[in-house]
């Protein structure tokens, strides 16, 4: 083959370029710490880079909604918590002024505390985030919730929860709304309510009853109605819906249990003869009127007959009513709890997903050390084998021997 | 016969001062690009006849030669317009795939931080913070969509610039081709070769082959004449054409190459005009440079629309309906340069779901217009406008066309460069759901109804509904837009929808229960619609099956395989370019030690030849010695 001069130098030259420019290349990737450049480098692990990259992101992005839900919940509970201990609070008053040797005085000193409980439930339902945002007013957290003009406390919110995108698939409400608390309570045992005429004579009570069988219920009205006698007094029964008369002349013992259409309850005291007593399905109050009720029960005296009968009657029902306002706010501190410990695994989770992608990522861009330190140990040889190969090549001239 | 002698050396001195002259010649241009070396090609003086036999007369010099191989320089340079072709087009490619990929430059980050703070905004659909933050992240993103956009731009542009350069130099190196053509035929005629002009010429037909793929063929006369694209000629004989950077019939700043020919235009696309550094310029601005702008802008068409169409559901701070968070800018269209007719079009998206990030041209025929898509050559016709191709709806505005006007649609060509945030108020952001539903406070039974969706803006949308059941198992319907129907009939768990809303019901409801559905009045904390907008980072947008960023690993993997692509045809081309120059070498190069023996044996012949002249005189001395004595 023939060889030319500018072939020496064109190929010692090319070499020298090539070695240099992988040895650049090499040194850019130990000095970034990626393998990939440019998404030239490697197409589709580029591609897929970005995808990774935004499901990593979107893991950390369900990280933090899934504190922004912890925090929100938390003030929830709390809130809640805050208010078992007020009702609590609250039964143990109505409790007190069951016993029947206190005095209008007593009963009204324990009207105070009650007062009391109901300035702190209504503090606790007019609460306010962190960010001075209502808790219990749905999605109008702007306004003051709960308002409290005297005679009742009326609701300015609404009924929306607010929800976060805790994991990919997991959407969950991080509160309830004041009217899930405090609004639509049902009344007594919270599937008929019984009440006394307010005319009547005698000192009987009626019990809050409870359901003896769910099937027979008809969501009627009904009316006791007394007639006194001897040896014991009797009374009717009479569906008050229907406009009938159920059973009459049934005799009467006091504290004896009445069934009437699967709704079960005790009458105890004295009936005048006139005396009646209605059962109902349980209406719906809010934890306030509830209260209320129960502070002028405890506020007026309770000296003659039918007004012991009235005071018996409404502890009765008051005590009821607030176990089922109890009962209400067991519910929400459930959900709350199980959603904190819910969102305790989706941290896990979502950590260990971000952990996953970072992984992924990495065995996508990042660089093997090991090999191109090697890779570097061994370009540095071939450059320096070029250039030495180079140097000889040129050196020699048939010139230089003339 | 001493004369003879002497005449025979001299000759030999002659012939071996031509050896000497044509080695030192060869020595100056050792470093002379595209020279060949050269031989002066010595021969035998024919004999005299005498009885004795031919007696020879010495040597003489035929012609000299250059030591050249026209097919090995043919393939020489054909390697050398391939490689300079695939490096022009990585060169360019390579620009575009370095800043997709770059974390602070990249789309993917953007997109990422938007989404960050459409969810903090879901979090805290109240906080003024919240909503801010919000915006700043929206303006990051269209920040980012414009300057990666304006990045393609600038490549865009420099690729006209860069064009015009090529061409002019290209037309200079014709001119220069011509004119060696003259000159050589001129001289040509002398009856030898004329060597270092044919070398001349050669090495700027080798530089044009570097700008431009072109094919050369020698005519007899000697002159080369050379050709562009599919055989049009830049050069016959000793007469050059000019190449000319054009503008484009649609978009007068764009350039396009082409041949001026008797008072037209020969355009040359991307396809007939492969290798040197147009044919890579043009082909990166085709297969690079312009679907990447196009995907780009295709990416924030689909996904600001998309969330304006969720963003028009929602409800502000202050409770007024949500209108367009960004604008985004219409599809171009424009009209050819040269046409007849009158007609003004204007095009719309009408589903930018359907869009495809191709260019279309419109041709008005005997049939109606003819609709093709750049990407893939299809076609469609339309016998009248309007007409809906892709997700772009194409009407005509104005004016009458002629057969053979034409257009130039290009729909997502301004999409990122002109995307911008149209919601200057953070409290103007509608995190909130237009409507709200509850269940009457004195309801018996157990039934619920959910938070509701809005699937439409509705002009009865916020009319308030309310929905009361008169059995347990069947409900009326009271409010404006819905007709009041009665009786209609439960089923836990069933969907109601009316006005753009839809919402379900769940559980027993009893005789007289209510439940309403009605404008949300002061919903500041509600973050339904935020939901809803943070929904759309996952949401398959583009074309059905890809998400915002999906679409955008796409673009980064189509420009990363076309730079990977161009980068080792580039590779590759330039080794056989290196190998076709060595073999040019190997026949014509230069061999400094080749030339040094050379130098010697010339030197020799010379000396000897020398000698021969002093024998003669010896022998001339010997005849005049002898009439002396």
């Amino acid at each position: 083959m023939r060889v030319t001069t500018s072939m020496l130098y064109d190929t010692g030259m090319r070499a020298l370029m090539e070695r240099q420019a992988e040895m650049l290349r090499t040194q850019t990737q130990l000095s970034t710490g990626r393998r990939v450049l440019a998404p030239a480098d490697d197409p589709v692990a580029s591609a897929q880079a970005v995808g990774v990259a935004q499901s990593r992101d979107i893991a950390a992005q369900n990280l933090a909604n899934v504190e922004a839900a912890r925090t929100s919940l938390v003030a929830f509970e709390s809130a809640v918590a805050d208010l078992q201990q007020a009702i609590v609070g609250a039964r143990d008053l109505v409790l007190q002024a069951g016993n029947g040797s206190l005095s209008d005085a007593d009963r009204r000193s324990l009207a105070v505390d009650l007062r009391g409980r109901f300035a702190e439930v209504l503090e606790i339902a007019n609460r306010r985030d962190g960010n001075g945002r209502a808790l219990f007013a749905g999605h109008r957290e702007d306004v003051r919730p709960f308002a409290d003009d005297g005679t009742t406390v009326a609701y300015a919110g609404d009924q929306g929860t607010r929800s976060l995108q805790v994991s990919a698939a997991r959407l969950m409400p991080v509160g309830a709304s004041g009217a899930a608390l405090f609004e639509s309570i049902a009344v007594g045992n919270g599937r008929f309510e019984t009440a006394a005429a307010p005319a009547n004579a005698g000192d009987a009570m009626i019990g809050t009853g409870d359901v003896s069988d769910s099937a027979q219920l008809t969501g009627h009205q009904y009316r006791i109605d007394f007639t006194a006698g001897a040896p014991a007094a009797t009374y009717d029964v009479v569906d008050v819906t229907l406009g009938v008369t159920l059973s009459s002349g049934n005799p009467y013992a006091s504290g004896a249990s009445i069934t009437v259409d699967g709704q079960r309850f005790a009458i105890r005291g004295a009936p005048a003869t006139g005396d009646s007593f209605t059962l109902a399905p349980a209406s719906r109050q809010s934890l306030f009127a509830t209260l209320r009720d129960a502070i002028e029960l405890l506020e007026a005296p309770a000296t003659s007959a039918p007004a012991r009968g009235r005071l018996a009657t409404g502890l009765e029902r008051g005590l009821a009513s607030l176990d089922q306002a109890a009962e209400r706010a067991l519910a929400l501190q459930t959900r709350f709890g199980a959603s904190l410990r819910e969102l305790e695994d989706l941290q896990a989770a979502n950590e260990g997903i971000a952990l996953e992608y970072d992984r992924q990522l990495s065995g996508l861009q990042d660089l093997d050390y090991a090999e191109a330190v090697s890779r570097f140990m061994r370009q540095q040889q071939a450059l320096e084998a070029a250039q030495k190969a180079f140097r000889e090549v040129t050196r020699l001239t048939l010139f230089s021997l003339l | 016969m001493s004369s003879s002698v002497l005449s025979i050396a001299v000759s030999g001195l002659q012939a071996a001062q031509s050896g000497l002259a044509t080695t030192g010649h060869n020595i100056a241009n050792v470093n002379t690009p595209g020279y060949s070396r050269q031989a002066a090609i010595q021969e035998a003086s024919p004999g005299v006849f005498s009885g004795t036999g031919y007696y020879g007369r010495g040597a003489s010099v035929a012609t000299v030669v250059r030591h050249y191989d026209g097919l090995l320089a043919a393939q020489a340079r054909g390697a050398q317009s391939a490689a300079a072709h695939y490096a022009a087009a990585q060169a360019q490619s390579a620009a575009v795939d370095n800043l997709l990929a770059d974390p602070a430059m990249g789309l993917q980050t953007a997109l990422a931080g938007f989404f960050a703070g459409v969810n903090t905004l879901a979090a805290h659909p109240g906080d003024a913070a919240a909503r801010q933050s919000m915006l700043s992240a929206s303006h990051s993103l269209v920040a980012r969509f414009q300057s990666l956009d304006a990045a393609i731009a600038a490549r865009q542009q420099g690729t006209d610039r860069r064009l015009e350069a090529t061409v002019a130099s290209i037309n200079a190196l014709a001119r220069q081709v011509a004119d060696l053509n003259q000159r050589i035929g001129r001289e040509a005629g002398a009856g030898q070769p004329p060597n270092d002009l044919l070398d001349r010429r050669d090495a700027v037909v080798r530089e044009l082959a570097k700008l431009a793929g072109a094919t050369t063929a020698e005519q007899s006369d000697g002159a080369l004449n050379v050709y562009l694209g599919n055989g049009q000629a830049l050069v016959v004989g000793a007469v050059a054409s000019t190449l000319q950077a054009g503008a484009d019939g649609f978009d007068p700043a764009r350039r396009v190459v082409g041949l001026a020919t008797g008072g037209g235009f020969v355009e040359f696309s991307a396809d007939t005009l492969f290798g040197g550094e147009l044919g890579g310029l043009l082909a990166a601005r085709r297969d690079v440079l312009d679907p990447a702008r196009n995907a780009l802008g295709r990416i924030a068409v689909v996904l600001a629309d998309a969330f304006n169409a969720q963003h028009r559901l929602g409800q502000d701070r202050a409770g007024v309906a949500g209108g367009d968070f960004f604008a985004l800018a219409a599809p171009r269209i424009a009209s050819a340069a040269g046409n007849g007719g009158t007609a003004q079009l204007a095009a719309t998206f009408a589903d930018t779901g359907a869009l495809t990030g191709s260019d279309y041209t419109l041709t008005y025929g005997a049939g109606g217009w003819t609709v093709k898509r750049a990407s893939d050559g299809a076609s469609q016709v339309f016998a009248a406008l309007p007409a809906t191709v892709d997700g772009i709806a194409i009407a005509a505005v104005a004016g009458v066309p002629v057969p053979g006007d034409r257009f130039q649609l290009r729909p997502t060509r301004d999409g990122a460069g002109a995307l911008a945030v149209r919601v200057a108020d953070p409290a103007r952001i509608a995190a909130a759901s237009p409507i709200r539903t509850a269940a009457a406070p004195a309801n018996q039974g157990t039934g619920t109804v959910s938070a509701g969706t809005v699937l439409a803006a509705d002009p009865d949308l916020a009319q308030a509904v309310t929905l009361t059941f008169t059995s347990a198992g069947t409900f009326d319907v009271a409010g404006a837009g819905t007709g009041n129907p009665a009786g209609l009939a439960y089923t836990p768990g069933m969907t109601v929808s009316w006005n753009g809303w839809e919402i379900s019901l769940d559980g027993q409801p009893a005789a007289g229960d209510s439940f309403t559905i009605g404008p949300n009045l002061g919903g500041t904390g509600d973050n339904r619609n935020a939901l809803a907008l943070a929904a759309l980072q996952s949401a398959r947008l583009v074309g059905g099956e890809a998400t915002a960023n999906e679409s955008y690993a796409a673009l980064v993997s189509a420009v990363g395989a076309a730079t990977h692509e161009a980068a080792s045809a580039a590779a590759a081309q330039a080794a056989l370019a290196a190998d076709a120059d060595q073999a040019v070498q190997r026949i014509s190069g230069v061999n400094l030690d080749e030339e040094a023996a050379s130098l010697l044996r010339f030197q020799q012949a010379y000396q000897a030849a020398g000698r021969v002249i002093q024998s003669a005189t010896v022998l001339f001395d010997t005849l005049l010695s002898l009439g002396n004595r």
